[in-house]
């Protein structure tokens, strides 16, 4: 919901997901050494889970933002590293539904349609140039 | 971000670096030709704004989750129908003389979406239903302020009916149309409603004598069929919850009586508000549902001359008629193309649920047929199902397993019915009469010289997993037996089983024993006086051995003594000590014992038995 294609990488560098606009894939967290040789039993089983997200913008080069931690349900922000040209806005909404781990990439503005028709929506310049051709 | 169509429903966001332009929305069907743009920080700011499209009004309203804003593309109004009837509406901006409307109807549990008018209108609202005028306008909102409207009342020829209007707390734009109450015409007779007093019941008339009717609060009603001749009900209380039966009557005879069953239940009619609406739901009291192989006939007990026939696996609406006699069923199979005619089954109390076994016998008591009959409520109706058993498969089973006497069965109250079955046969079962009578057995054991009873009892099939002690030590071909009845369950069965006791007994005993042996066991008796010690008589026991042995049905002990030996020591001279052992014992015979006594102990025995066995060997004193 970032309003581009993103790609996720999660804490094992290994494996990387594509993800189009509003498209949703399932991700799978390998145990780390530490937790593998941990005797304690943990009690958040997502407390070692991070990913970074990496924003596929058409006209521009954005660097990878910093990882996040998925232990708590909650909209967190997501922070990428200064560079010039776009600063990007993105957060990062957790929740479970059922035993399954959501996370949701998502900018500033969502739009919904509860009407019973459908809407055409755009920036409003592309309107104009459609109006043109 | 390029055009994108939001269907109903759906959400999609505005990219990051796009939420500081202009927004354009236009419905898809429209033509885009005058569309505008709206600038998304401005809307953000506003949380709400009116846009007008070609061809409607709408609102773009902000909610805020959490770090993120959602705008929702709204209509101006909502209106929704929580009645269970069609409900047509009309919305207008002005009572007199409107520029802007809307019209439309709603089927139950349906919503309409205004667009017509915009947030800077007041908003009236008419409504109307089928049987009623239409309801005044009512003024729902003006520019400045939204009014309070809790209800809205329709006029009809037979009275008037309030409906319920729900606006929710967080959305002022949202009308929810319900009603306290309605009633449901199940059946499929033409119904007509008055109150106690014969007074027409308001809505109810010919042309919804079918359908729904909604009301506010009613105490009583009466119900009258719709036909020639059609009699008034007597008052039944709607107030409460609950189930209530109720005989309707054409006329004077006998034969067009109807059984209705109301259920009156509170029912959700909205789940997001939880808005309750009582529902009083008039269907017929008894479905019966065949579901055998066979065409059977139905009667009412005792009124064979109103009887209905029944194909495999219909349904049939059954009215009991004669309001003297009881509400109990009957049913036999039709006497088909192999000309075999069967007898009635028992009579089964429609009258709450249960469930019953019945057995049905052809006219020459040789062929049986059994049926397990389940009567269920699913308020207000009574399911009347019946359904055939398979022999092999019937909830009910009789096995002899005796091989010396043969038995027979019958139901208690029902002597003239008698099952035999002969000595290790078995049969099904099913009750004759299994409401009238007893669901108990009489059970008799004949012998096989002249077919005597040897033994009669009653006995029913609820001691599942008892074996009953029926008959001890009984005598056949110079061998005796103890005689047992168990019930098992065998799948859904239950299996009332005749066994000897060798049949059984053996493979569930279960023995245990234990011995002890000791060399010696002595006793001093010593006389003390200051530092003197003088012992004055010594006594030993040995070898003791004792014994215990189990194997349930008894218990025997056991102890023996080989020799016991006295030593008198209060006089100093006493050359030798007296000494008890068997006679023989000189003759190495080690089998013999000075003391030997045996206990044993009958388990199982009405009267438990001890028998004690002392033997004393002949003894010889030394």
């Amino acid at each position: 919901m970032t309003g581009y294609p993103i790609t996720i990488i999660p804490s094992e560098k290994s494996m990387k997901i594509e993800l189009m606009e509003e498209e949703a894939k399932d991700i799978r967290f390998e145990k780390s050494v530490e937790e593998l040789f941990s005797t304690q039993r943990e009690q958040d089983p997502f407390a070692h889970h991070k990913v970074a997200v990496l924003i596929n913008h058409p006209e521009a080069t954005i660097p990878r933002s910093d990882t996040i931690i998925i232990d708590e349900l909650a909209v967190k922000d997501v922070f990428f590293p200064v560079s010039k040209g776009i600063r990007p806005q993105l957060f990062c909404e957790i929740h479970d539904i059922g035993k399954k781990r959501y996370i949701t990439f998502t900018s500033p503005v969502q739009i919904s349609n509860e009407f019973d028709v459908a809407f055409d929506v755009c920036p409003f310049k592309s309107v104009v140039s459609n109006l043109l051709y | 971000m390029t055009e994108k169509t939001l269907e109903p429903g759906k959400t999609t966001s505005i990219p990051f670096d796009m939420v500081s332009e202009c927004l354009a929305i236009t419905p898809s069907h429209a033509d885009k030709k005058n569309t505008k743009g709206y600038a998304i920080a401005d809307i953000i700011k506003e949380q709400q704004i009116e846009i007008e499209l070609p061809t409607m009004f709408c609102k773009l309203a902000v909610s805020f989750h959490k770090k993120y804003a959602v705008i929702r593309i709204c209509p101006i109004l909502k209106i929704k129908n929580c009645l269970p009837i069609k409900l047509t509406f009309e919305v207008t901006n002005k009572e007199i003389g409107e520029t802007r409307k809307q019209v439309g109807s709603l089927l139950c549990q349906e919503t309409a979406q205004i667009n017509a008018l915009s947030l800077q209108d007041s908003f009236f609202l008419r409504v109307g239903l089928a049987g009623y005028s239409a309801s005044a306008k009512i003024q729902l909102s003006s520019r400045k302020e939204v009014m309070l409207v809790n209800k809205i009342s329709l006029k009809g020829s037979t009275g008037s009916v309030d409906l319920r209007v729900y606006r929710p707390p967080d959305d002022n734009y949202e009308i929810i149309i319900y009603a306290k109450s309605c009633i449901v015409n199940e059946t499929s007779i033409p119904l007509l409603y008055f109150l106690k007093d014969y007074k027409p019941f308001p809505g109810s008339s010919d042309q919804n004598a079918k359908g729904t009717l909604v009301f506010d609060k009613i105490k009583e009603i009466r119900i009258q069929p719709m036909m020639i001749g059609g009699d008034f009900t007597e008052e039944i209380p709607i107030e409460g919850l609950g189930d209530r039966s109720v005989d309707m009557r054409m006329g004077k005879s006998p034969s067009r009586r109807f059984n209705l069953g109301l259920n009156i239940s509170s029912q959700l009619c909205d789940r997001k508000y939880n808005l309750m609406t009582k529902v009083v739901s008039v269907a017929p009291r008894f479905v019966v549902l065949n579901e055998t192989p066979y065409s059977l006939i139905v009667i009412q007990d005792r009124a064979e001359a109103l009887d209905s026939t029944m194909e495999s696996n219909e349904r049939l609406i059954m009215h009991f008629q004669e309001p003297q006699l009881r509400k109990f069923l009957r049913f036999k199979i039709k006497t088909g193309n192999d000309g075999v005619k069967w007898l009635w089954a028992g009579a089964v109390d429609c009258t709450g649920p249960g469930e019953y076994y019945l057995i049905m016998l052809d006219s020459q008591y040789q062929r049986a047929k059994y049926f397990r009959v389940s009567i269920t409520l699913e308020s207000p109706s009574y399911y009347i199902q019946i359904f055939e058993q398979l022999i092999d498969k019937t909830a009910m089973r009789i096995v002899n397993d005796l091989d010396c006497l043969d038995l027979t069965v019958a139901q208690v109250g029902m002597p003239d019915k008698v099952i035999t079955i002969p000595r290790k046969k078995r049969v099904s079962f099913g009750w004759f009469e299994p409401c009238d009578c007893k669901n108990v057995l009489v059970v008799r054991l004949l012998d096989g010289l002249g077919g005597n009873p040897v033994y009669v009892n009653n006995y029913t099939f609820d001691k599942i997993g008892e074996k009953i002690p029926i008959l001890t030590n009984y005598k056949h071909q110079d061998k005796v037996f103890d005689i047992f009845m168990e019930i098992n369950l065998e799948g859904s069965s239950k299996v009332m089983r005749f066994i000897t006791q060798s049949s059984k007994a053996s493979a569930k005993t279960w023995d245990f024993q234990a011995s002890l042996t000791i060399h010696t066991i002595g006793c001093s008796v010593i006389y003390s006086r200051g530092k003197e010690r003088v012992e004055m008589v010594y006594m030993a026991l040995h070898p003791v051995a004792m014994a215990i042995k189990s194997d349930k049905r008894k218990l025997e002990s056991q102890i023996k003594i080989k020799v016991i030996e006295i030593d008198n020591n209060t006089v100093y001279n006493t050359l030798y000590p007296c000494v008890l052992y068997p006679v023989n014992f000189a003759k190495e015979n080690r089998d013999t014992y000075v003391l030997d006594i045996l206990t044993v102990f009958y388990v199982p025995t009405q009267e438990n038995q001890v028998i004690t066995r002392l033997k004393w060997s002949n003894l010889m004193f030394c």
